[in-house]
């Protein structure tokens, strides 16, 4: 009996477990074969913009001839920027675009023919045309789908000559929702504290987002720095070291300057530190930094000076710096060195909740959100030198944008970032040319162009949402 | 007398008592077994998934990813990384600020030292890979037995007219072959994936389509549509373009062939 036991039982055993992983081998297959491709790859598309037309007497062409030739450049660069698009060489074009119109040919007997514009793989063609009458400029544009031979905008626009710019980024704008459903950021503008006018002073300069129509807004003769844009782009807040008439002492003073009216006031004057202002998304109060009470805190203040909570307090001698509220007006993030060394934190708007996010490199300063809250970028000293860095508002995958040295072999410093008002773009400060100057880059660090081309120096350049 | 110990009565005793406690002990060893067999079977947990080990190094801050190198050629290289000068190598990055740009030749030996380590390890797991993959084929080969011997049993039943059921043999994958079936897929998605561009102005309207493809036993197409759509004729024309780009597809091994032929694969663009 025993016997036949120890044989049987180990055997049945044996049965058991083969039936069942038998059973499970079978199971989880039968169904039709489905394979995720995943994310695709980008490509930008083939474009092709030949020159704007003029419209009118020839005997007039000559003297606006550089009219067209200004849209025309402000439109390519617009585009360019935008990283959607790769241009044809005019090169290669199979017809000559001055001697057809700007509408399709079997519907204008002079018109263009998507043939010859197919042939040479154009994806989408812009087609435009200009007048003048008088101070009014008129500018006719189409952009066409190739391929399906439709018109994905048709458009025209009006103003005055010297609106000129503002009318071709308008149309750039306008295209890119056509096409994306996102409207473009080229009516955006750039605030920053340069020193280009001389004398050794820093002023606050207001400029398109491409650099050019630079406009000073601030006149303190002194050294006029971290200039902030409120929500709808009417104001801009800055610190200027400004001398008191009684005690004949400079302090860095806050000061309001509001860009329709031309009003400017004095938002908070006490004793030490009253800077790195950052609007609050409610249109009402800035965060800002004072040392009134011995070690530089946050706090929160109106518009008027009316001093709101202390948002950070301590640890004791610890600095909490450079406020930076997320998009949804929810978080904050800010440089503390209560770690020992400056380092990026994030924080409820209130103060609570404390995190710190970096804890790589040696010094993190100037943190900014992207548009849409998920990522931050911020200045990271690695080496012997700042770099331009992005990663995760938890701090997780960081990422080195820049990296350049200068001409004589030294690292540049490459400060200073902010995102586009389309989170597309990054915009940061780098000496690699000699002197700080602007530039910008796609999110990759890729396409790196200057946009201020000059032998001055700008700091800290903030840009401002798009501005109607 | 103390030698009369050995007395036939107390020998005969004592080798039943041993016998009996032997038999207990068989009795009870195949009590636990049964219990513990009986357990795995019908209250077997989660199955064990063996998916393949991806090494992270963590750096203390990245380096700018030259995007002018493509990123196939980047990959292969971690021990470099950790090795140069950036800061504080994989482990110890938290808290401590990165100590400047000296090298530690010791930290360095160590992660050569590691590698080697890791390479052992690696020819032990192929050598582990290999005596499963041995065992799954016998397994196999068991099954098949059954399997024939079932069917010789159906014959002398009943000779029925077998009307073309083509996809049985394949349908349904285990062991060998559904390693097999896992490696081809994961080969086809690689090979679609390469020609798997969007225009820009496309790319961020979280747009998916789904596309039936069938295949030859070259890889060809033999057709292709539009399972679900994704409500953008540019974005379904782009996906048919990567398609008709991709083909031919890697050929397929002979056992998927009517598979992929009759039935077609389910491609999603992105998921």
């Amino acid at each position: 009996m025993k016997t036949i036991l120890t044989v049987l039982i180990p055997f049945a055993v044996a049965l058991l477990i083969s039936a069942n992983s038998y059973a499970e081998e079978s199971s989880g297959t039968g169904s039709q074969i489905y394979i995720k491709i995943g994310e695709a790859k980008t490509k930008k598309s083939l474009l092709a913009l030949p020159p704007i037309q003029f419209v009118g007497t020839p005997a007039a062409s000559p003297q606006f001839q550089s009219v067209g030739a200004e849209i025309y450049r402000v439109i390519y660069n617009d585009l360019s920027i935008s990283t959607y698009f790769q241009f044809i060489a005019p090169t290669s074009y199979l017809e000559d675009p001055s001697k057809t119109s700007i509408r399709p040919a079997p519907a204008d007997p002079g018109g263009f023919k998507f043939e010859s514009w197919k042939q040479i793989g154009t994806e989408f063609l812009v087609r435009a045309n200009f007048t003048i009458a008088g101070d009014t400029l008129t500018l006719e544009t189409y952009t066409y789908h190739v391929k399906d031979a439709s018109v994905v905008l048709g458009k025209k626009y009006k103003g005055s000559l010297s609106s000129l710019r503002r009318i071709a980024h308008t149309f750039c704008n306008d295209l890119l929702e056509a096409l994306t459903g996102q409207t473009g950021m080229f009516l955006s503008k750039i605030a920053v504290s340069s020193d280009r006018g001389g004398g050794g002073f820093r002023e606050i300069y207001v400029m398109d987002w491409d650099g050019s129509n630079g406009e000073k807004i601030t006149n303190h003769k002194s050294v006029t720095l971290s200039p902030s844009w409120s929500w709808d782009g009417t104001k801009v807040a800055y610190t200027a070291f400004v001398q008191r008439t009684k005690t004949k002492t400079r302090n860095a003073d806050m000061f309001m300057y509001e860009l329709p009216t031309g009003k400017r006031w004095l938002v908070s004057y006490r004793q030490g530190l009253n800077s790195g202002a950052n609007f609050a998304p409610d249109n009402k109060s800035i965060f800002l930094t004072l040392s009134q009470s011995g070690t530089p805190d946050i706090y929160k203040m109106a518009y008027d000076g009316t001093l709101g909570v202390r948002i950070t307090n301590g640890p004791k001698g610890a600095m909490n710096v450079e406020p930076a509220v997320s998009p949804d007006g929810k978080r904050m993030a800010f440089s503390s060195d209560r770690s020992g060394q400056p380092m990026i934190y994030t924080m409820n708007i209130d103060g609570e909740n404390i995190k710190r996010i970096t804890f790589a490199g040696k010094y993190n300063a100037t943190p900014s959100w992207s548009p849409d809250g998920k990522r931050l970028t911020f200045a990271g000293w690695s080496d012997d030198h700042f770099d331009v860095f992005t990663m995760n508002a938890d701090g997780t995958d960081m990422v080195r944008i820049t990296s350049a040295k200068k001409p004589n072999g030294k690292w540049a410093q490459n400060e200073d970032p902010v995102f586009s008002p389309d989170g597309r773009l990054l915009m940061y400060t780098s000496n690699r040319s000699g002197s700080h100057q602007i530039y910008i880059s796609n999110l990759d660090g890729s396409d790196e162009r200057r946009i201020t081309a000059d032998s001055a120096n700008y700091f800290k350049p903030k840009w401002s949402h798009n501005i109607e | 007398m103390s030698t009369l110990d050995y007395s036939p009565e107390g020998a005969s005793g004592r080798p039943d008592l041993f016998k009996q406690s032997v038999g207990y002990s068989i009795i009870f060893h195949f009590l636990v077994f049964f219990i513990f067999a009986v357990k795995t079977v019908f209250f077997s947990g989660e199955p064990i998934r063996y998916e393949s080990a991806i090494k992270v190094d963590l750096v203390a801050m990245p380096d700018k990813i030259d995007l002018a190198q493509p990123i196939a050629e980047l990959e292969p290289a971690p021990v470099e990384k950790s090795a140069a000068p950036t800061p504080a190598p994989a482990e110890k990055a938290p808290p401590q600020p990165p100590q400047s740009t000296k090298l530690n030749p010791k930290e360095l030996k160590k992660d050569i030292d590691r590698d080697a380590i890791s390479l052992d390890v690696a020819k032990k797991k192929q050598v582990a890979a290999m005596e499963k993959l041995k065992q799954l084929s016998a397994l196999e080969a068991i099954e098949k037995d059954i399997e024939n011997d079932a069917n010789k049993k159906k014959a002398q039943e009943k000779p029925k007219p077998i009307k073309g059921n083509v996809l049985s043999s394949g349908s349904e994958l285990s062991g060998v072959s559904r390693l097999q079936h896992d490696n081809y897929i994961s080969i086809v998605e690689h090979h679609i994936h390469q020609n798997w561009a969007l225009p820009e102005w496309l790319a961020k309207k979280n747009l998916k389509a789904q596309i039936r493809v069938r295949f030859d036993e070259n890889g060809n197409i033999l057709s292709k549509d539009i399972y679900k759509t994704s409500g953008n004729p540019s974005f379904d024309d782009v996906v048919m373009t990567t398609i008709e780009k991709s083909a031919p597809v890697p050929a397929p091994p002979q056992k998927f062939v009517k598979i992929l032929s009759v039935e077609g694969i389910l491609l999603g663009f992105p998921e």
